[in-house]
């Protein structure tokens, strides 16, 4: 018994004694922390279905700017892919976001810091640079590259092309080959690879299938009017940019040098829905979306279609495909497919892929901090190594990318569109995919398509002019 | 009953103090109930009716804009198109949705036994319990038009005719949809329907019999007239439920295709996060409470007024 109690007095004093060192160390931590600023970075996992990381090599990525930094600690936040957008535009909104956040997030320019000014200071991680901006490749990144508030809100990572991905042994069989140059060779061989008893042409129900289609063949169609829309520079003063920007478009739409009934808008109408009836997926709309790096990619990897719209991220999925793949450039729509065809080749662009934005309320130290990390990111020989293990293309000068996904990052294809993307779809608060299936599924004849359409365009640009303060101009009156 | 004939300024004080301990005991345990719904009922929705009134940007200034988004979603062609999916799903919850559930209510009370309807019924409830995601993934899974087990189904018994692209085109998007959760016993209906069943005399059953009524007639002549307040009750429920439909639409087809499945609530959800103009989706919640709210008070101020009501004037 007295034993019993010595023992009990004995574990309450160790017990008592653990607790004191336990609170004195955790207050010196807590003192050491008080020095370490701690930034938060929060995005979808675009390179593996990890809902944690990001990878190793991301995680090394953190490790080695931690350790140059020890002032700084980076945390990251993986976000679900479905829902990533409605997270961060919710804690944008809020005034809650993380430091770092995706750049596709649906945002107003409030919601995030403008980045023109920090890059015309230079990158203290890359020795002798004057000006940040100088260390990206300018064809894809330069102080032109503004959204469509004029300003730069977001700094790329790695770079992004998309092409299509096609089945080698699925041509060989249906006497396709490849790469199809035009639109008519391409409705041509999408008969022929549905007679060998194959999809030509996989397509889900994600809105991408449709929106990279129609970017595409409308860049082509549009091409001759580009001179009369580009009126703006990419800082929004009267001029011409590089690429139509957005408030170049919203005056077009507006001022009426675009609508849906200029003849080559009506045919590229026409054109995405041939290709749609004769080349999609059967009932593609009905098909859950499982990828944004192949498209129909349960199908495209089952071996059961001709060929995908594809990314350069989804090399790492194809690499163990059972069938030899091969990629090319959609094809260009000549005058063999429509007399009112331009003649411009076929663009998609490389654009920057993986890129973050920082958070309007994120100031002071964090603030700083951020800055260092983005710059950090961005300087060749330490993002050089996160690029080589996860198979991303480099928005930096200086080195290579993989030779895997240069079949989407060369020639005209890789080259900027020259409506700079910037194709007329809705409102924000309408889906891509909803401004165009009613019609590629019959459900709208192409009258009643371009009514609705002309209707869901003048509010985008009704939409960017409140967004963006031109309610001055004459076309926005 | 035994009256208290003690006037009541003779009632002992102490006597009085322990009645009023639980009446005081009572109000005190519903305090934090009604906290929290202030906090995270009645804030949020008087908040967002307040917020309705400004260009709401919630983590900056939000500029006062008066009756602007209210105009701005009296233009919204999208929300008014929306609408008008709220009818159809309204009449199929209240007949589709509500004819096997009292059917199997029916079914239940007529089984003999002390186990069997016991074991029937927690059968039958049991799906309540199953996540709301899990089921619309399934069904999803069920409607896949190349691989879907029910196309797989129709084409295996001769009907392949009749197999198509359930979720992915306009015409059978959203009554697909509806279907999601079929037979739909697994409910509030059923267990309400049930619970009226379970409680008629078993008396009235009997003389119904002797009186030669058959089934169908017991069920018209009985049945529901028994049924009449808490039907109203459902009829209420449904309305509210109808008006907040949105969720297996969110996740089967985001409103589509071509805005076939496209509800009030999905609307709102599209003009808040990818629009991020949090004023008009205010507005548009607004909107949807004011008419629940309408439809609310139509509802219970006609129709019989309740169960015991009806007993006394008999």
């Amino acid at each position: 018994m007295i034993t019993q109690r010595n023992h009990r007095r004995g574990s309450a004093i160790a017990v008592a004694v653990a607790l004191t060192g336990s609170l004195v160390l955790s207050s010196c931590t807590a003192a050491d922390d008080s020095d370490v600023v701690t930034i938060t970075l929060a995005g979808p996992n675009q390179w593996n279905d990890s809902g944690e990381s990001f990878g190793e090599a991301w995680e090394d990525l953190i490790a080695r700017f931690e350790a140059e930094e020890p002032g700084i600690k980076v945390e990251t936040v993986v976000l679900p892919i479905a829902t990533f957008g409605q997270v961060l535009s919710t804690q944008l909104s809020a005034g809650t976001a993380p430091e770092l956040v995706y750049s596709q997030a649906p945002h107003e320019p409030h919601m995030v810091h403008a980045l023109d000014e920090y890059l015309t200071e230079p990158n203290p991680y890359v020795e002798g640079n004057e000006r940040w901006i100088d260390v990206f490749n300018p064809r894809y990144f330069s102080l032109e590259s503004g959204q469509a508030s004029g300003r730069i809100e977001a700094i790329p990572f790695d770079l992004t092309g998309v092409g299509l991905s096609y089945n080698a042994d699925i041509f060989e069989k249906a006497g396709v080959e490849a790469p199809i140059a035009t639109y008519a060779d391409l409705i041509d061989a999408c008969t022929a690879i549905s007679a060998a008893g194959y999809t030509p042409f996989a397509m889900d129900g994600s809105f991408l299938g449709p929106a990279w289609t129609a970017q595409v063949i409308f860049n082509m169609m549009v091409a001759d009017y580009i001179d009369d829309i580009n009126v703006y520079a990419a800082d929004g003063t009267p001029g011409s940019a590089p690429q139509v920007t957005a408030k170049s478009m919203a005056a077009a739409v507006l001022g009426g040098t675009l609508s849906t009934s200029t003849p080559e808008v009506e045919e590229f109408l026409v054109l995405i829905k041939e290709v749609f009836d004769a080349c999609a997926t059967p009932n593609w709309s009905g098909i859950p979306a499982s990828s944004g790096a192949i498209i129909g990619i349960q199908e495209y990897l089952a071996g059961e279609a001709g060929m995908a719209w594809a990314t350069v991220y989804s090399y790492d999925v194809l690499k163990d495909a059972s069938f030899t793949v091969g990629g090319m450039p959609f094809p260009t729509i000549t005058s063999d497919s429509t007399p009112l065809a331009s003649g411009a080749e076929a663009q998609f662009g490389v654009a920057p892929g993986t890129q973050y934005m920082i958070s309007s309320t994120t100031e002071g130290a964090k603030l700083d901090a951020t800055i260092k990390f983005l710059q950090f990111v961005s300087a060749p020989q330490h993002v050089e190594p996160w690029l080589k293990a996860s198979g991303g293309n480099p928005a930096v000068l200086g080195i290579e990318g993989p030779e895997a996904s240069k079949a989407y990052l060369e020639g005209a294809w890789a080259e900027p569109m020259a409506t700079g993307g910037n194709t007329p779809w809705g409102p924000s608060s309408v889906s891509i995919l909803s401004a165009y299936d009613g019609y590629l599924l019959g459900s709208k004849s192409l009258d009643e398509q371009k009514a609705y359409l002309q209707d869901l365009w003048e509010q985008q640009a009704r939409e960017l002019v409140e967004t963006n303060g031109w309610q001055s101009e004459s076309w926005a009156q | 009953m035994v009256q208290n004939l003690t006037p009541p300024a003779e009632r002992s004080p102490v006597r009085r103090r322990s009645r009023l301990r639980p009446t005081l005991v009572a109000y005190a345990l519903l305090l934090p109930t009604l906290a929290l719904l202030g906090l995270f009922a009645y804030y949020p929705a008087f908040s967002g009716i307040f917020h309705s009134l400004f260009d709401w940007r919630p983590g900056f200034d939000s500029p006062f804009v008066g009756i602007d988004n209210y105009l701005a979603l009296a233009n919204d062609r999208l929300w008014w198109q929306s609408f008008r999916n709220l009818g159809l799903i309204f009449i199929f919850t209240v007949t589709v949705g509500w004819i096997l559930p009292l059917l199997a209510a029916e079914l239940l009370i007529t089984l003999r036994g002390s186990r069997s309807p016991v074991i029937y019924r927690a059968l039958l409830v049991a799906p309540m319990a199953f996540p709301a995601v899990v089921t619309v993934l399934l069904w999803q899974a069920i409607y896949h038009p190349n691989q879907g087990l029910l196309n797989e189904i129709l084409g295996s018994i001769g009907l392949g005719d009749f197999a198509r692209n359930w979720l992915g085109t306009p015409d059978s998007a959203l009554l697909a949809l509806l279907f999601i959760g079929f037979p739909f016993v697994a409910g509030l209906p059923f267990l309400v329907f049930l619970s009226v069943l379970q409680n008629i005399p078993t008396e009235i059953f009997e003389a119904a019999e002797l009186d030669g009524a058959g089934r169908l007639r017991r069920l018209i002549s009985i049945d529901l007239p028994l049924m009449a307040s808490q039907l109203k009750l459902l009829i209420f429920l449904a309305t509210i439920s109808v008006l907040q439909y949105g969720f297996a639409a969110f996740l089967a087809t985001g409103g589509g295709p071509d805005n076939a499945t496209l509800v009030p609530v999905l609307r709102m959800l599209n003009v808040a996060f990818q629009g991020s103009d949090w004023g008009i989706a205010a507005a548009m919640a607004t909107v949807l409470f004011t008419i629940a709210l309408i439809l609310s008070i139509v509802i219970v101020m006609s129709g019989p007024k309740n169960t015991k009501g009806a007993d006394d004037e008999r």
